[in-house]
């Protein structure tokens, strides 16, 4: 073991200060020896123009900028760079960019994935597994596959944003910017073996057009009065938990607004969404159930959502309800012990901030609806789980493009949230 | 849609020309501040006493915005139990509303995963839910509410994650017509030293050492500055300085909180032990801290870091002051770096891996910002010197990086500004 400068301490060559000689290559050598172990595997990516997953790729255009994307699956994922990125977590998502448009434009890979891998990041993950030469191929191949920041007027560019893996739907936004205007894309990708619970539900066919009714904003205050407060159990003889979220928008915002906020999709009968299934509305359960973790625990929020026959201009008006599910005492099932915080406004509340900080919202109101009931006498939903709440539901009318906090509209159609 | 968004345009603060600046008052003073006004009303809901008398208070316009948080032995007294243990750290709000709008209070902007008042409660008892017994309803009760009527005083608690030593935080408050108030508080908690507090932000710079500049000037200056860090004896040079941010202070803390960055400390001994720990746990330490890097002679002014998943997975940047000012604002140089694991030196026992393509982690800090909706605009300037992939430079730790060579510029609003709205200037220079 000698105290100089080795090539073999990175795939990149490079040149140290005096003092980093000093006082890390020793360290260096040490730990190479720790690290290197026997892996002598060479790098092998397949080329991504010939790889098969592209004949998959969704193509959006907005005005002037075109948008193709693709997801690869664990076993093209594989076949592309030889390393088992999916067992780390990480989903390439291949993403190419035309600008039509004569000027520049910028690519946001945060809008992506909030928390992307780095490129270099991905390759340092598996920098143990190759030979000096494979790491230093798997290196580059990652820097020169990654999504270029930029693409000039006229030309295309593509590459590889590395997110964390979504179980199910692939949804994503992907948002293209120059100065002072963007282009906001959503994609959809479905990945083989998933199916969401709302692909389940015919949207189309749901409603008789001579059933849905129109109304216009004003309208719509009157037509939440005759919502119910509360859905019901499968026999439809006992309430269950208050009807506190009503959301407005396009099929299209909704879902973007879902993804800004960090929302998860579940799948068709998952055991997360037992106790959800159980609540009924219109006669059914959810159309589609939504789940949002605690970054730092397994507390989360379910947003129950079904599609109601209103149509507010051209907008859609989903009916829900918001709650947090408190962690239960540890196991191995825990989804089965989480149980509902009973100050089911703070859900809401929460929900209300949560789209406005993630620039969803267009304008928000309040309206009553709903009992209201007191943490000292709280009201108990069919399967016993106590609740209170102030009465009032929460009205958020989501936008397709990004709103600033600051022109979000507070409507005026009664005192908002009182507690 | 329901509405017609308004021309974002109209209420977006220029750069070009000058942007008026927000008052704010105290943001970093701390006021021991008589608070007769929620004396008046005892102790029924939404008045509720501060903890403390290391009370803070901003005044915007006409909401006053008064904080206090409760060291762990505080909060045992307040809610007998020791809080901190289950990670919540009170923090006590009072705003005053002296307009004649109501107002929301948005505890997300404080900390977008505060915990709610009855798991609050729940954790308190070890996961027994018992809604109405006094200890459950004394935090219950005491817990802040959003809304704001005209004219009225709340005041409470949001259940926060802990932070060790300051606590730092924003404040929103929202109305309608886009009315809002935007606030930073720093309220130290003993036990973690923060660089901020040791420089004489004052004092930093004589007056006659500082210019003000032009575009094309501050174009100039901050081509003309240093390309990297250096260590103390400013022989041998560091991390890439690849970012530049103008705005003041309060600006800075703003929107990086925002964007959800932390304060960080410089090393010193017990951080360290606790950064080892975490490194080998791979349990997350917020507040892990970094070395000296230096610049004009002096370590950073600010250091701020962002955890992602774990003490792996972070991102560290600096800051220097520099004696410019553009349109009457501070002008700052920096450095950031991404964390893509942990490696072992003698000197510091871990220090970790950086991204070697650092272009990559400040175009992700230009997102960072922008989602925070606090960029109102950027551009690029030279400096740096490029390095090519192929002939990497090393920093003072031996980790090589490449790069382009720009440092980007980042001129940060303190009106939330939308991903549209972002201006992007041709400062004479562009990434590839």
């Amino acid at each position: 073991m000698t105290a100089t400068p080795s090539p073999h301490v990175s795939g990149l060559d490079y040149r140290a200060s005096a003092s980093a000689r000093r006082s890390g290559s020793l360290v260096f050598i040490v730990a190479l020896s720790i690290l290197s172990g026997c892996a002598s595997r060479a790098f092998v990516a397949t080329p991504v123009d010939q790889a098969g997953f592209l004949e998959r790729a969704v193509v959006q255009t907005q005005q002037t900028v075109r948008v193709a994307a693709a997801v690869p699956d664990a076993k093209e994922t594989l076949a592309l760079t030889g390393l088992d990125l999916y067992q780390q977590g990480i989903q390439p998502v291949w993403l190419e960019v035309t600008n039509l448009g004569e000027q520049p434009v910028r690519t946001a890979v945060r809008s992506v994935d909030e928390n992307y891998f780095s490129p270099m990041e991905v390759a340092w993950k598996y920098r143990k597994r190759l030979s000096e030469k494979g790491r230093a191929d798997m290196e580059r191949w990652f820097f020169e596959n990654q999504l270029p920041r930029r693409v000039p007027a006229g030309e295309t560019r593509s590459g590889f944003v590395f997110t964390h893996l979504a179980q199910g739907t692939k949804g994503f936004n992907f948002d293209v910017y120059s100065s002072e205007s963007s282009h906001n894309f959503t994609f959809f990708v479905p990945i083989p073996g998933f199916f969401a619970d709302y692909m389940d539900v015919d949207f189309q066919s749901m409603y008789e057009d001579g059933d849905i009714v129109r109304v216009d904003t004003a309208g719509l205050r009157e037509a939440l009065k005759a919502v119910p407060c509360c859905s019901l159990n499968a026999s439809g003889d006992s309430l269950g938990d208050p009807l506190n979220v009503v959301i407005v928008g396009t099929a299209l915002a909704v879902r973007r607004s879902l993804l800004r906020a960090q929302w998860q999709e579940t799948a068709l009968n998952a055991p997360e969404t037992t106790v959800a299934r159980t609540h009924r509305f219109l006669g059914r359960p959810p159309d589609g159930t939504f789940l949002k973790s605690r970054p730092d625990g397994s507390e989360r929020k379910e947003l129950r959502l079904w599609l109601a026959p209103l149509l507010v201009n051209d907008s859609r008006v989903l009916i829900g309800q918001v709650s947090y599910e408190m962690a239960g005492a540890s196991g191995v099932k825990a989804y089965e012990n989480h149980r509902m915080d009973p100050d089911v406004d703070n859900a809401r509340d929460f929900l209300m901030q949560n789209f406005w900080y993630s620039q969803s919202l267009g304008a928000l109101a309040s309206v009553g609806g709903v009992p209201r009931s007191s943490i000292s006498a709280p009201l108990r939903n069919f399967a016993g789980a106590e609740y209170f709440t102030d009465g009032q539901r929460v009205v958020l009318f989501v936008s397709e493009n990004p709103v600033a906090m600051d022109q979000t509209d507070i409507l005026p159609w009664r005192a908002v949230l009182t507690d | 849609m329901i509405r017609t968004i308004p021309n974002p345009l109209a209420r977006l603060p220029r750069l070009f020309p000058p942007v008026r600046r927000m008052l704010l008052v105290g943001a970093f003073l701390s006021l021991a501040l008589p608070v007769s006004a929620q004396q008046d009303g005892g102790l029924d809901r939404g008045r509720i006493p501060p903890p403390n008398e290391r009370v803070q208070e901003t005044l915007i316009r006409d909401v006053r915005v008064t904080t206090a948080v409760p060291s762990a032995a505080e909060t045992q007294a307040i809610f007998g139990a020791n809080l901190y243990a289950s990670n919540i750290q009170p923090v006590w709000i009072q705003v005053e509303n002296l307009s004649e709008e109501n107002l929301f209070f948005l505890p997300v902007g404080l900390d977008p995963a505060y915990f709610t008042p009855i798991e609050t409660g729940y954790r308190r008892e070890n996961r027994i839910l018992n809604l109405n017994s006094s200890a459950n309803r004394n935090i219950y009760d005491s817990s802040m509410r959003l809304r704001v009527e005209a004219g009225d005083i709340r005041s409470g608690y949001v259940f926060s994650r802990v932070d060790e030593g300051t606590k730092s935080f924003n404040v929103d408050v929202f109305g309608d017509d886009g009315r809002h108030y935007l606030m930073t508080f720093f309220v130290p908690v003993p036990g973690l030293r923060i660089d901020h507090y040791n420089v004489d932000w004052a004092n930093l710079y004589s007056e006659d050492e500082i210019r003000e500049v032009d575009r094309d000037g501050l174009v100039d200056a901050l081509q003309s500055l240093a390309c990297c860090t250096t260590d103390k004896s400013g022989e041998d040079h560091g991390d890439p300085l690849n970012i530049a941010v103008v705005g003041d202070l309060k600006d800075v803390y703003y929107a990086f909180m925002r964007a959800g960055w932390d304060e960080t400390e410089t090393i010193y001994r017990t951080s360290l032990l606790k950064t080892l720990g975490s490194a080998l746990t791979g349990n997350e330490y917020r507040y892990s801290p970094v070395s000296a890097l230096y610049v004009f002679g002096r370590a950073q002014d600010v250091a701020l870091q962002k955890a992602r998943a774990d003490i792996h997975q972070r991102n560290h940047l600096r800051l220097w002051m520099a004696p410019i000012r553009y349109q009457g604002l501070p002008v700052w140089i920096g450095q950031i770096s991404r964390d893509i694991g942990v490696r072992f030196t003698w000197r510091t026992i871990t220090t970790h891996k950086i991204d070697p393509d650092v272009d990559e982690t400040r175009e992700y800090l230009v997102e960072d910002l922008a989602y925070a909706q606090s960029l109102a605009g950027l551009g690029y300037v030279t400096g740096v010197g490029a390095a090519p992939y192929d002939q990497p430079r090393g920093n003072l730790t031996g980790d090589p990086y490449f790069t382009d060579g720009l440092r980007v510029v980042l001129f940060l609003s303190d009106e939330p500004v939308n991903i549209s709205e972002i201006q992007v200037f041709d400062l004479g220079s562009r990434p590839d």
